[in-house]
């Protein structure tokens, strides 16, 4: 879990808040209500956890119910992992 | 449900709840000072208030169902018993379906059946035996929140209790607004006291309250700001034009921030609908931006589903076609919303320009955020000169563009869109060093503003929506309701207390009311532009309301006159029997020839001389010629009769044709009945005549037509500003005409004036055709406080229709009697007793 974290975070620093202070990104930071994922951001960090993670996303997973936090996001790889 | 539980276990806070219903004192206040919208929303905003003054003290398991049944209460008392029961029962059927056990696939079969079944109805194409006033609201209703409420019954862990189901679909405001956000049923439930619940309400307060502002500059820019394109003369009137279209959509803003305002009140903790539309920086911003609930179900619902299946083609092609799919979707979507509040499905080139030119735009603008990224920070962050000038300038010419693209969706036609960018070739060198300081002044002003901005979050003095004081609010709300009364508004000199009147006014504009007036001569369809207030004044409008004026007693002549009431007929409309006699005047019968001692007066005039929604024998004219005729038999062996020639949609230059054709009436008096824009409708008539290349018999008018130019393969906006600087000399030439043919019959001209039944621009442009009829000879009689003392619900026909119905027609008939009486020989030629 702790490994999954920090990469999602890695990445969502690099790819969606470029040179911004990694304490500023909380596991619980709003990230559709905020705007750090748009509908494009959505869209790559789909490509990106299914790359990575060998997971398959499916479209109403999309919604903050699921990917809403690095928490929730965490929580979804997770189910679907050990599904 | 934790956070709930937590909630429900608040103390209740007198001083908080106090202080709400005070805040919420002053909005009907406001929403009725200041006429906001309707009375029908005056009418919930009262039931919403007093709803929540319950609703605070209901224990929190029972808050959503009781939001429900508040809804349906609502929904009956604005829509009264039989067309609730109606709604209630078509809703619960639907319910019944989606809360079944059957197969997902099945229910959808089930509903998609029974939506065909409605949309039969709907169409007309088999007779509906319910109340017709049903479609808008229950449209509205099912027809995106049953599409998102089905996905999310899909994909939901557990089925919905049956209160959010009511809540969800009959969710209160929106019996009084057809026109409504696209609530998604996941945000609708989950948002649900999700946070103290205080200030849940505040922001309810504070949206509300925004809405209503967004309304009242609504007003000044409809009223003030917005012209036609036949108006654009110089390159500022251009730029007005531009951004007075893209500014109307305040009103959408205005409204979806008073319903989820309103939703916020019963705990719905939802998003804003709109965000800082205005200050979009891109495409995609502005997509993002502007309804947001819009943008978020086609997300949800396609555009996500359609880019899963597609990815395999890589990401920048999956893009472009979910892109695409998604705005043809808008735009079908466009015609499927119309045809449930209207029961037409139209297909207008200009939302396909629009959508289509936007989709373009907004693919172009995602690929190169996918290639470049957008570039965002978390904290606040320190701008620099350069970035703020980069930033300002990228939302002015957002802003640009889309005022052009706006306009073009509303435009009559291309060659008129197009034709009003001429004037900037008449940009002089002063022009552009103003434009160009503006720029600047701009540049600093959004420097500034940004700075202060982002100072604010720096320090921590910015809050959010849902944290912020209520200070604002408060003085906004006193501010607005100190300056709706009369003895306050007057005090700041005339120009404050005109805007501030202005704003008070609920009525449609100058440019409304001619297109209102244009539309019984035009297809419905055409005014489906979401921020017209006429729009909305249509879909009120029923269906078969009275049908085009004359319809189904019109007699095509194929001259200049193009018609004439058919002969001998009877036609049965919704106000009851419209006959016409022998000589195809709505009128009783009379000989070709008068009666010795009889006074034979001609009436030209249009619809409402012709009794345009009135039965037979509630006519000014008929009532008028049987009063006058009371009144001689006292003492006089004269009588009078008023041939009444008029047509509904007759304009000026078409009484000539028709004085002509009286000629063999023997008359001894003409009166000429006038409408208010005398000279927009004889340049309209003309327009139309040269148009349809309608043979024109008179010369002087053909003079006028080789003058201003006008041909028939011109664009209609271009023929119409080609044409406006011959105005008063085409009414100037037809009054003299109609005097020269008067004198030829040897009967005396009497011109009136029949008043608007409320005011308007007409007024001033009425002055100057009393001036050419006073010129060309005409008796002219004042008809001008004859509405007095009257409102104009008392005396029009409906909100839709502003011809006088039976009490205005009386109130005409009292000013004309009164007037002839008080001078007889000035308008009868005699005296009324010998």
């Amino acid at each position: 879990m702790e490994n999954i974290t920090s990469e999602l975070k890695a990445y969502i620093l690099s790819e969606f808040l470029p040179g911004e202070d990694a304490s500023n990104l909380e596991d619980d930071t709003p990230l559709i209500s905020s705007g750090i994922l748009d509908s494009l951001a959505t869209l790559k960090l789909v490509v990106f956890l299914e790359e990575k993670y060998n997971v398959k996303i499916a479209p109403h997973e999309t919604q903050e119910e699921y990917i809403g936090s690095i928490a929730n996001i965490v929580t979804l790889v997770e189910s679907k992992l050990s599904a | 449900m934790e956070k709930a539980t937590s909630t429900a276990l608040q103390p209740i806070k007198w001083l908080k709840y106090i202080f709400l219903v005070v805040q919420l004192a002053f909005i009907v206040f406001i929403v009725h000072r200041y006429a906001i919208e309707n009375n029908a929303f005056f009418t919930i905003m009262i039931f919403i208030s007093v709803g929540f003054m319950v609703h605070y003290f209901i224990p929190i398991q029972h808050r959503m169902f009781s939001f429900g049944l508040l809804s349906m209460a609502g929904t009956a008392v604005i829509m009264g018993w039989e067309p609730s029961l109606w709604i209630f029962s078509i809703v619960a059927v639907i319910l019944l379906i989606c809360r079944s056990g059957l197969k997902f696939s099945y229910k959808v079969g089930l509903i998609l059946a029974g939506s065909g079944v409605l949309a039969v109805f709907r169409a007309d194409i088999m007779p509906f035996y319910g109340p017709e006033a049903i479609w808008p609201i229950l449209g509205s209703m099912l027809m995106f929140r049953l599409i998102t409420f089905m996905y999310d019954l899909k994909h939901a862990k557990k089925i919905p209790t049956f209160g959010q189901s009511v809540a969800y679909f009959f969710m209160l405001p929106n019996v009084v607004f057809p026109l409504f956000p696209v609530v998604d049923f996941t945000n609708f439930t989950r948002s649900h006291y999700n946070g103290e619940r205080h200030k849940i309400y505040q922001v309810g307060v504070d949206w509300i309250t925004r809405g209503i502002i967004h309304l009242l500059i609504y007003r000044i820019v409809y009223y003030y700001m917005a012209i036609s394109p036949s108006d654009v003369a110089s390159p500022s009137d251009l730029m007005q034009y531009l951004s007075s279209n893209f500014l109307l959509y305040l009103r959408v803003s205005g409204l979806f921030h008073i319903i989820v305002g309103c939703l916020h009140l019963f705990g719905f903790n939802l998003q804003e609908t709109h965000h800082l539309y205005y200050l979009s920086a891109s495409f995609t911003d502005f997509w993002r931006r502007i309804n947001i609930y819009w943008k978020d179900f086609m997300m949800k619902v396609f555009y996500y589903p359609i880019f899963f299946r597609l990815k395999s083609l890589g990401m920048t092609k999956a893009i472009v076609i979910s892109t695409i799919i998604v705005f043809f979707l808008t735009l079908a979507f466009h015609s499927y919303q119309w045809f449930w509040l209207r029961g037409q499905f139209p297909i207008i080139w200009q939302d396909a320009v629009f959508w289509g030119i936007l989709g373009c735009l907004v693919i172009i603008n995602s690929l190169w955020e996918l290639k470049k990224g957008k570039g965002q920070n978390l904290a606040a962050k320190v701008w620099s000169v350069k970035s703020s000038v980069i930033y300002s300038t990228k939302v002015l010419l957002t802003f640009t563009c889309i005022c052009t693209l706006w306009s073009l969706w509303s435009a009559e036609s291309w060659l008129g869109w197009l034709s009003m960018f001429k004037v900037l070739g008449q940009l002089t060198y002063s022009e552009i060093f103003f434009a160009l300081a503006i720029f600047a002044g701009y540049l600093i002003c959004g420097y500034l503003l940004q700075i202060w901005t982002r100072k604010r979050i720096a320090g921590g003095n910015y809050k959010g929506a849902t944290d912020r004081r209520p200070y604002t609010t408060v003085c906004l709300l006193v501010l607005m309701s100190v300056m709706s009364i009369g003895e306050v508004y007057t005090k700041f000199g005339p120009d404050i207390a005109n805007t501030i009147a202005t704003m008070r006014a609920g009525k449609l504009s100058k440019l409304d009311t001619q297109a209102l007036e244009k539309g019984y001569y035009e297809e419905l369809v055409r005014v489906n532009r979401f921020n017209s207030q006429l729009w909305e004044v249509y879909m009120k409008k029923p269906a078969e309301w009275l049908q085009n004026p004359g319809a189904d007693l019109k007699y095509y002549t194929g001259d200049f006159m193009q018609y004439e009431l058919l002969k001998s007929t009877s036609s049965s409309t919704q106000y009851g029997l419209m006959t016409t006699n022998q000589w195809g005047m709505r009128d009783q019968e009379y000989p070709l020839k008068a009666k010795p001692n009889t006074l034979r007066i001609i009436l030209l005039g249009a619809s409402i001389e012709t009794g345009w929604g009135v039965e037979d024998d509630e006519t000014f004219e008929g009532m008028l010629e049987s009063e006058l005729n009371q009144l001689l038999s006292k003492g006089s062996k004269n009588t009078i009769e008023i041939l009444n020639l008029s047509a509904p949609g007759y304009k000026p230059l078409q009484q000539l044709p028709v004085l002509e054709k009286s000629q063999k009436f023997n008359p001894n008096m003409i009166y000429y009945a006038a409408s208010g824009r005398e000279m927009m409708r004889a340049a309209s008539f003309l327009q139309e005549s040269v148009k349809n290349a309608v043979d024109i018999p008179y010369p002087g008018l053909r003079d006028i037509v080789s003058k201003a130019n006008i041909t028939a393969d011109m664009d209609a906006t271009v023929m119409e500003k080609t044409l406006m600087p011959y105005r008063a000399e085409l009414l100037a030439w037809l009054y003299n005409e109609l005097a020269i043919k008067a004198k030829e019959m040897r009967c005396k001209l009497v011109w009136f004036l029949v008043p608007g039944v409320e005011g308007g621009d007409w007024e001033t442009t009425a002055e100057q055709s009393t001036e050419l009829a006073r010129q060309a000879g005409f008796e002219i009689l004042n008809l001008h406080n004859v509405y007095q003392g009257y409102t104009v619900n008392d005396i029009a026909l409906a909100e839709w229709d502003k011809h006088p119905n039976k009490l205005g027609h009386r109130l005409l008939m009292d000013g004309l009697f009164k007037e002839i009486t008080g001078s007889p020989e000035r308008y009868l030629g005699m005296k009324i007793s010998d």
